[in-house]
């Protein structure tokens, strides 16, 4: 099966998500509204840290909030294409893969485009206030950006889930995972020592929010090019770590009802 | 009584079983947040929080903050979960009182993440700072403010996790209250930072009652704070107990017109 196969799978999801979420429309507008007024409430704390400190390490609030915003937009676009992620691991666990492993279409891109979390347009949306607010003239070069900075997200994602194939008690080491990709992600790389600096580009977690914001200030096709390089590694090792993984499931013989 | 204790033993009982393998690894993640935002302030270089806080009370101050905010152990996720299977209707139906019940488990949890939480951030705030700042009474009282301030999140989680019965999902809504507690509260930064006249208001609140004020008890200890802290802390959970309880009453009558 090729990509446009699978892109025709995603619109197919896509389109059937958004169907579900209009005829809930309340909890729909509910989940992404309140999502984005959370976003608005983080961006309080930056603004009064920069009113108290001026600068910090150097870097602005605007470049803070491109940041934040770029890694937002990132979170946003995998809850919604993607939002299997977030029980990847139960379903590993529980055995409750058997349904994506029987069907021609790969196991992972099923499981994680199969639902889709409506909190994401929240996030969404917040990305690109912030953009056109703050750099509207680098809107394209800001989405481009949180697209790849999502890939390298969703490789994230994939590697934590992976972890229920080896481990007993998946949850607590997915969910210290995502603090501090989470954590890490969303305040500017400038803040840290070079060590932790360095580390933070060997993880890739700087590939996230960071090098998408320096392109927004100063773009360079060397620098994207290496953006996306990056992300194109981590994914494939995620997707590598996950086939190795997948040959030690276990199924758990249910007989499930999906609706 | 002796069911309520039963509850409070066995959900530490339970967490405790995989206390290494949850726990202690979840709290990881916490060591994580509390090194980034000392990282931050250490970028700062500024003279921090205008000659009011030291290195070593700011290093434990956000220490506090981030235990109280960790030890809030889903409360409002629980009781959402629960109504939304409408698994609720089992508890609610059993001799003894629901929201007792509920906290008592909820207090047999948070106890065993504080001790996971504490068993790492305690070396890393004696690495960083030191234990110069702290004192018995600070550590003392400050652990009395703590549990105070645990139960008035608890009240606010509960009343936050009803309105599940009537909206479906109470996440959106627990969004919104962890925001508040992370501002208004102080968990980041002490309340300082606020401009005065938003500072003088953010400190009458209930959020500065659950993280503000027992930190700066824990690392400025003196008896006219803590007389403040415990007033505050009391006034607001009889306040919270008293909505909890009327939203539970009429989410029980809830209950009963759908027939279960």
């Amino acid at each position: 099966m090729g990509a446009k196969h699978y892109l025709r799978v995603l619109r197919a999801y896509q389109s059937l998500h958004f169907k579900t979420a209009m005829e809930y429309r309340i909890n729909f507008f509910t989940k992404s509204g309140f999502m984005l007024l959370n976003d608005l409430m983080f961006l309080l704390i930056f603004m009064f840290l920069f009113k108290a400190f001026g600068t910090i390490n150097g870097y602005s609030l605007t470049y803070a909030m491109l940041v934040f915003g770029i890694t937002g937009m990132s979170f946003g676009i995998i809850a919604v294409l993607f939002g299997g992620r977030r029980e990847l691991w139960e379903m590993i666990l529980e055995g409750r893969m058997d349904f994506y492993l029987s069907l021609p279409i790969d196991e992972l891109f099923h499981a994680l485009g199969s639902s889709s979390a409506y909190d994401g347009y929240g996030d969404i949306l917040f990305g690109l206030l912030i953009l056109i607010f703050v750099a509207p003239q680098s809107l394209p070069i800001g989405i481009v950006g949180a697209l790849i900075g999502a890939v390298v997200l969703l490789s994230f994602f994939i590697l934590m889930n992976c972890s229920a194939f080896y481990i007993e008690h998946p949850k607590a080491t997915t969910t210290a995972a995502n603090d501090i990709i989470v954590g890490f992600a969303s305040w500017p790389l400038d803040a840290y020592t070079t060590k932790v600096r360095t580390i933070l580009y060997l993880i890739p977690i700087a590939f996230i929010g960071t090098v998408p914001t320096h392109l927004i200030q100063n773009f360079s096709w060397r620098e994207l090019g290496l953006l996306a390089v990056v992300a194109v590694v981590i994914l494939t090792v995620s997707i590598l770590i996950w086939k190795a993984g997948i040959k030690k499931y276990e199924s758990g013989n249910l007989v499930t009802t999906r609706i | 009584m002796n069911a309520y204790w039963a509850h409070f033993k066995t959900s530490f009982r339970e967490d405790m079983q995989f206390f290494f393998s949850d726990s202690l690894i979840g709290s990881v993640g916490t060591l994580a947040l509390i090194t980034i935002i000392l990282l931050l302030y250490q970028a700062t270089h500024a003279a921090l929080f205008f000659g009011l806080y030291t290195w070593s009370m700011l290093v434990w101050y956000i220490i506090t903050t981030e235990l109280l905010i960790q030890s809030q152990t889903g409360v409002v996720s629980r009781l959402s979960k629960q109504i939304q299977s409408g698994e609720i209707v089992s508890f609610m139906s059993k001799p003894y009182h629901y929201p007792f019940a509920l906290l008592t488990k909820h207090l047999g949890s948070a106890a065993v993440e504080s001790i996971a939480i504490l068993m790492l951030a305690i070396p890393l705030g004696i690495l960083l700072a030191g234990t110069a700042t702290l004192s018995a009474g600070g550590i003392f009282f400050g652990i009395i403010a703590i549990l105070f301030a645990l139960l008035l999140d608890f009240t606010l989680s509960m009343s936050i996790g009803l309105i599940a019965f009537w909206t479906e999902d109470a996440g959106p809504y627990r969004w919104i209250y962890s925001k508040t507690l992370f501002i208004l509260g102080g968990l980041m930064f002490p309340l300082e930072i606020f401009p005065s006249w938003l500072q003088s208001i953010a400190k009458v609140l209930p959020p500065a009652f659950m993280l503000y004020y027992p930190a700066r008890l824990v690392v400025n200890f003196s008896w006219d704070l803590l007389i403040t802290v415990l007033i505050g802390q009391l006034a607001y959970l009889a306040l919270f107990s008293l909505i909890a309880m009327w939203m539970y009453k009429r989410a029980f009558r809830r209950v009963s017109i759908n027939g279960g």
